[in-house]
């Protein structure tokens, strides 16, 4: 993820639509029940999973989320996910036949495209979920959630860290450029400067610490605003689950592919 | 007038070996505003950490209003002494100013209504009420140096530790700083070599050299002495130069 987009998916998460008011813990079990209905289908159905498409559309648009940043997150993480699946057309030789077309498709490649598809939607979902909840309300509500506090404290050390590691990459990056006539440097010089980056960072990380100690922090994180379940809360809840479960018991009953 | 601040031949040796403070004893009077001045590698953000406790000195002793700075005191001296660090990007690591000013508070247990006023009142007497929800990444630099004076003086303490608070600034937010510090009532100790503000905030001088005090007084008396200057890497400030 580039400075830009990590910067971007972050400011998203302060706007103010219908999705980003909701409570970030409703988000977060309908986001895990999308996941884990979508994971639960056996390996050879595609078309069964399309219509699960909608949820994160529905979502993307109820919170004015562009489909290109969307679409661009879900690439940048694509190439995890298909190579999860990448040699099932080569080792899975089973013929499956394909309804609606009546022709046999060799099973490795249905279960490729099933896994891709897959791997969208759970993306989508998870990259809807940072850009709608600001992180240190994820992890407020992870806390909630009784999540172990150590989890918890590591997650939110990480958000912090991670943006300073970008920022001071921006900034080594532009100093490198500037002194190298805008060529690109070798890889021993990128080597030598990843170390450096790393004790800039440590060296930045080790002064925020030392604010934050200065400031009371006794290893748990308390934030100012309190977590509320209200009526809006239940119903998108429910409407998600029972939305998939819909898609998951009714639809795939029907096509079973 | 009580002394708030004892420090007793204060030692510190960074791990690497490299003798950061030297011996160092001074004491500070309840609502004094003391300049702590000298070159970079001086000592003196050393120093400001060793008040706060946050890093151990080897040895020697520091008493914070009759409290002497121990493992088992550290909670309640961090309650009397506030450090504002020489880099706000260090002390703005909340998502938004308004987490940022409450951070403390909240560590504090004070919550709710009263959390909410305080932080609010903190921004507005520094003209940030206006940016409270944004991204303290996206605020100039006059306005983070502010916000973090406000994420330490929401804690209303007594002490107030400032470290290079002038560094960065355009001359128009320095200005606004130095009225900021003025305006204040609690014990300053202001650790720099913007001998200018120091010159307009302190009543008292303490010149610091490879982690040693070596000269002590009024600021108008060390400031304009110019061999003591120059041994110490400094220059005598502009306007004790027209006065002269």
């Amino acid at each position: 993820m580039s400075y830009h987009d990590a910067h971007i998916l972050d400011q998203y998460a302060y706007q103010a639509s219908v999705v980003h008011r909701l409570d970030p813990r409703a988000k977060i079990i309908a986001i895990l029940f999308f996941v884990i209905i979508v994971v639960s289908f056996p390996k050879y159905v595609f078309i069964s999973l399309l219509p699960f498409a909608i949820y994160p559309l529905v979502l993307a648009i109820l919170s004015g989320l562009s489909f290109r940043l969307l679409f661009r997150q879900v690439l940048i993480a694509s190439p995890f996910f298909i190579l999860v699946g990448l040699f099932n057309p080569f080792l899975d030789r089973t013929m499956i036949d394909v309804p609606f077309l009546g022709i046999q498709v060799r099973g490795g490649i249905i279960s490729f495209a099933s896994i891709a598809l897959r791997g969208f939607l759970c993306v989508s979902g998870a990259v809807l979920l940072v850009s709608t909840s600001s992180f240190p309300r994820l992890v407020e509500a992870l806390q909630a959630l009784h999540l172990p506090k150590a989890f918890t404290v590591q997650l939110m050390f990480l958000y912090r860290y991670l943006f300073l590691l970008i920022e001071e990459a921006k900034r080594m990056s532009q100093a490198r450029l500037l002194r190298s006539g805008g060529f690109r440097n070798s890889f021993s010089s990128a080597r030598s400067m990843l170390s450096v980056l790393l004790i800039r960072t440590l060296h930045r990380a080790g002064a925020i610490w030392l604010a934050m100690r200065a400031r009371g922090f006794q290893d748990e994180i308390k934030t100012a605003r309190k977590m509320k379940w209200s009526f809006k809360d239940f119903i998108f809840l429910a409407l998600s689950i029972i939305f998939c479960l819909w898609l998951r018991l009714i639809i795939f009953e029907q096509i079973k592919f | 007038m009580a002394e708030i601040v004892q420090v007793e031949k204060l030692n510190y040796i960074y791990p690497d070996g490299t003798k950061a403070l030297e011996g160092v004893s001074f004491r500070v009077n309840s609502g004094e505003c003391v300049g702590i001045v000298g070159a970079s590698g001086a000592g003196k953000s050393t120093l400001g950490l060793c008040l706060l406790g946050l890093l151990a000195g080897q040895s020697g002793r520091i008493m914070i209003d009759g409290l002497e700075l121990t493992k088992k005191t550290l909670k309640q001296v961090r309650g009397k002494i506030g450090l504002v660090f020489q880099n706000p990007d260090d002390q703005l690591f909340m998502p938004t100013l308004f987490d940022d000013v409450a951070f403390g508070l909240l560590q504090d247990g004070i919550d709710g209504e009263e959390m909410e006023h305080l932080v609010i009142d903190a921004l507005k007497e520094r003209g940030l009420e206006r940016l409270a929800y944004k991204f303290p990444g996206h605020i100039s630099f006059g306005q983070k140096r502010l916000a973090s004076l406000a994420t330490v003086l929401v804690m209303k303490p007594e002490i107030l530790v400032l470290d290079e608070p002038s560094a960065n600034l355009d001359p128009q937010a320095r200005k606004q700083l130095i009225e900021h510090l003025k305006a204040l009532k609690n014990t300053r100790l202001i650790l720099s070599h913007d001998l200018e503000m120091i010159l307009s905030l302190a009543n008292r001088v303490l010149l610091m050299r490879e982690g040693k005090l070596v000269a002590e007084g009024k600021p108008q008396e060390i400031l304009s002495q110019k061999d003591l200057m120059a041994e110490n890497g400094l220059e005598i400030p502009l306007s004790l130069r027209i006065r002269a």
